[in-house]
């Protein structure tokens, strides 16, 4: 079964995968987001990551009942970490499980933007150039 | 009424503070309460705002003992 977490804790990628498949399932698409340590001639060691985390669980699982509903996935699960994560360190898991791959690489970037778009997380970014809040995109 | 409004990230920072209390009087709406707090902190008009966990339209009335969150765009995933 399927879950949306926002947590401190590192997350197993195969047993989240295994989680949400189904006998229906022909097709699993995960997106990992990890600290990115190099970013032209910046080099970051850690990224602190915060949320408002009851918001943020809310609006992560209404984005998980659409993107089944929408994509007619299988099961989907969406984690995202908190934190002080070091260079290369994962973020974000999000695993989607259908019966084609077409809808679930559709569904995960679907919840990937959405994530950068409105749920209520935030980066800062710690590098040789001292510390600052990653700006959004929206 | 009293109403608990809560700030994240670098609104927290630029505010000093998780959180702080305030006293409205009935009938005040979200819009009227981000124009009153946007007085004295310009910045926090450009963010985004949040009673009780969602996203509700300018025009919600607050009730007593809402929560009322302010924060900037967000840069998950």
């Amino acid at each position: 079964m399927g879950t949306v977490k926002i947590t401190r804790d590192d997350f197993s990628i195969d047993k989240v995968c295994r989680e949400i498949q189904t006998p229906g399932t022909g097709g699993i698409v995960t997106f990992l987001g990890v600290v990115r340590g190099e970013e032209g001639e910046r080099r970051t060691t850690s990224m602190k990551v915060e949320s408002y985390v009851e918001m943020a669980e809310r609006e992560l699982g209404s984005l998980r009942e659409k993107a089944i509903d929408q994509y007619g996935l299988e099961d989907m699960s969406i984690i995202h970490r908190v934190g002080t994560l070091s260079a290369g360190e994962n973020i974000v898991m999000i695993s989607a499980a259908g019966p084609h791959r077409e809808e679930c690489f559709d569904a995960a970037r679907f919840i990937i933007d959405e994530i950068k778009r409105a749920v209520p997380i935030w980066k800062k970014e710690i590098s040789s150039e001292g510390e600052r809040w990653v700006e959004g995109e929206h | 009424m009293r109403v608990r409004l809560r700030f994240f990230a670098s609104f927290r920072d630029q505010m000093g503070s998780p959180e702080r209390w305030v006293d409205l009087e009935e009938g005040t709406n979200l819009r009227d309460l981000t124009s009153s707090m946007g007085q004295h902190h310009p910045f926090l008009v450009s963010g985004l705002v949040a009673i009780n966990g969602r996203y509700l339209d300018a025009g919600t009335i607050i009730r007593d003992g809402d929560e009322v969150a302010f924060f900037p765009p967000v840069s998950g995933g």
